[in-house]
């Protein structure tokens, strides 16, 4: 016990983990508690682009999308999204068709989601999909890792 | 499930026991009606999380767990588990199974909110149940987490082999991820 309250001291007692998910998220969530099941995503994205990516490129996707899903839904009720985020929709390849994307997040967000916004979402997921063909996440050069446990 | 721990009582240095739990709606009420005033305006990193959302939302996904230490009737600390969804990202163990800690807080553990702190041990013990977790669910004891950054100090100084990548790439808020290497019996 000596050590962790060593660790503990360490960091005056900070010890929390966890994004820092904003005000405005947290009161979104604390309403809704949406989400989006990433196995059937993944099953999408293996489907259509199994061929060319790599299961570290579709746990990145996922991951993206989710939180797309998540800073989508209070701007939803409010403003609009930015569209400096979107990328022109003309220099963006659809890997995955459209219906069935929408198929997917209709059947899961439906009740939150407004059909403007999913449409919205839509269009993003083409462009992160997009992205992660052109760099796929599998080819990027090794992190580096430190092992940690200082005396 | 009850586990009895030991914290560290700050004012008389005794330790004394406490008790890991799975969270119940006294814990969260906790977490309301103690935590949230004292965290409003703190400016800290968890001063919006709410563990009422969070414990409705993990009934939602399979593979949420959440864990509260309670010490003299009261909650001291909250941790949300996922055994389920997460994959090790170092490469030697790359999408191998591990407990990823979600979320983890004790925020009277904090010098800055509570000065002396009560306990100290709260935050230790949390991670500590989430390898023993880890053990019991065959992942060889790996867990994983996104540090917040006031916070890298403790998961930098604990001895449990954990490495670590930060800031992580993939990671919007710049948080640092660790995991915990195991290397395979051959």
């Amino acid at each position: 016990m000596l050590e962790l309250i060593e660790a503990e001291d360490a960091a005056n007692g900070e010890v929390g983990c966890g994004r820092d998910l904003r005000k405005g998220l947290s009161g979104y969530f604390s309403n809704r508690g949406m989400a989006i099941e990433d196995e059937k995503l993944k099953r999408l994205l293996r489907e259509y682009l199994g061929h060319i990516l790599m299961e570290p490129d579709f746990d990145s996707i996922t991951i993206q999308i989710q939180r797309q899903i998540e800073s989508l839904v209070p701007q939803a009720s409010g403003k609009s999204l930015s569209s400096a985020s979107l990328l022109a929709s003309t220099n963006v390849t659809e890997h995955i068709p459209r219906e069935e994307l929408k198929e997917l997040f209709q059947s899961q967000t439906a009740v939150f989601c407004p059909e403007d916004a999913l449409e919205q979402l839509i269009q993003l997921c083409h462009q992160i999909i997009y992205k992660a063909v052109q760099q796929p996440r599998h080819t990027w050069s090794s992190p580096i890792w430190v092992l940690r446990g200082e005396t | 499930m009850n586990r009895t721990i030991q914290l560290l009582q700050v004012q008389d240095q005794q330790v004394i026991d406490a008790i890991l739990t799975e969270v119940t709606d006294k814990h969260l009420e906790d977490a309301r009606t103690l935590w949230e005033p004292l965290l409003e305006e703190s400016g800290q990193d968890d001063e919006y999380w709410n563990w009422v959302g969070k414990s409705r939302r993990s009934k939602l996904l399979p593979g949420n767990e959440l864990y509260a230490i309670e010490c003299e009737g009261i909650t001291q600390g909250l941790m949300m588990l996922d055994v389920l969804k997460k994959r090790c990202q170092i490469e030697s163990q790359l999408r191998r199974r591990l407990v990823y800690i979600s979320k983890l807080t004790a925020p009277w553990n904090r010098t800055v909110l509570t000065n002396p702190p009560t306990y100290k041990g709260v935050g230790g013990n949390l991670v500590d149940f989430a390898i023993a977790r880890s053990h019991e669910l065959g992942y060889q004891d790996r867990i994983g987490l996104h540090a917040l950054p006031s916070a890298l100090g403790f998961y930098r100084k604990l001895r449990i082999g954990l490495l670590d990548r930060s800031p992580d790439p993939e990671e919007l808020d710049n948080l640092g991820y660790f995991e915990t290497l195991r290397i395979d019996d051959p």
